[in-house]
């Protein structure tokens, strides 16, 4: 072999071993992404998220009065809330999400309906097919994926969990080909624990899955299609 | 060999254009170059419908909260027994 030659191979592997590095920090940075600011504004700016929040405000004060006298709940499903909240509220962080992703789950699965309605971004008429629920209307009406990751984020806000902890997020879910919602929860380390729907908690990566957005009591976030 | 050198210096220069860009953060959502409003009004239309089978290595649960899981379960018995009727 020329010397002409292992120099041009040897350019080559150069070349190849930085653009290797480059593509692989690319890859890093976009998996850590959950915990970037990708900031698309307040709450208020989904609309449908908007007036959940706004109607579970209003359902707080039948849930405190609940939690203060049992007498004054108004249906059976509030006394079992209350049951559950008041008893969780003395476990260990990882017993009350082992509880909470339990009882949540437990609840009936309902799809909701496709409705027609007039969006208040587009101001034009759209077909949704995502309803969000309060914490109340799931535990009456059953709900979908988003709607047991919006109960489990209420009921961990209910024992004291910071908002800013908490994240309902919405991702593509690569097998199924589908959208699902589970609750994030970042915990002490700063690793994030994911609550599914399915009865698991997933420590750490969400893998099969892209996230797309997220969203709390306070903002929106864009993921972009990040891997989980 | 130096249109090679040539292409990833292009890659380089492409890439920390592209993140130099960005400065007008509120505006523009990073990567996909659409508006806020935009980026928005796609989200809205996302349909959120996965139906998730319990798995069978689900995160097991000691006594203590299988019994407070039951105990509030049978605090919602008398109401499905009613929806049933």
């Amino acid at each position: 072999m020329d010397e002409r030659y292992r120099r041009r191979l040897r350019v080559v592997y150069t070349v190849g071993a930085l653009l290797t590095l480059f593509f692989c920090s690319q890859v890093s940075a976009e998996q850590s992404r959950f915990d970037r600011p990708d900031y698309l504004g307040d709450a208020g700016l989904l609309p449908d998220w908007a007036e959940t929040l706004a109607r579970h405000a209003e359902q707080r004060m039948q849930i405190e009065s609940c939690l203060e006298d049992e007498n004054s709940c108004e249906d059976r499903r509030l006394k079992s809330l209350r049951h559950i909240l008041l008893r969780a509220v003395d476990l260990e962080p990882d017993r009350q999400f082992l509880l909470i992703n339990r009882y949540v789950n437990n609840r009936h699965y309902r799809r909701d309906r496709v409705h027609r309605q007039v969006s208040a971004l587009s101001q034009e008429e759209e077909v949704f097919r995502s309803k969000w629920s309060t914490l109340l209307e799931f535990l009456r009406r059953g709900g979908d994926c988003e709607d047991y990751a919006t109960a489990k984020y209420f009921m961990l806000r209910e024992l004291g969990f910071n908002a800013d902890d908490l994240r309902v997020l919405v991702s593509y879910e690569r097998k199924s080909r589908g959208y699902h919602a589970v609750l994030a929860v970042r915990r002490p380390d700063d690793t994030i624990w994911f609550l599914e729907s399915n009865g698991s908690i997933i420590k750490g990566r969400h893998r099969g899955y892209r996230y797309i957005f997220a969203v709390n009591e306070k903002s929106v976030w864009d993921h972009e299609g990040t891997k989980g | 060999m130096r249109k090679l050198i040539w292409v990833t210096l292009a890659m380089f220069a492409g890439t920390a254009f592209a993140n130099a860009g960005n400065g007008d953060g509120d505006q523009i959502v990073q990567g996909q170059n659409l508006s806020v409003k935009e980026r928005l009004q796609v989200i809205e239309l996302i349909n959120i419908a996965a139906e998730k089978e319990q798995v069978a290595n689900a995160e097991p649960i000691d006594a203590e909260l299988q019994a407070i899981l039951e105990q509030a379960e049978s605090l919602e018995e008398p109401l499905e027994k009613e929806e049933a009727e």
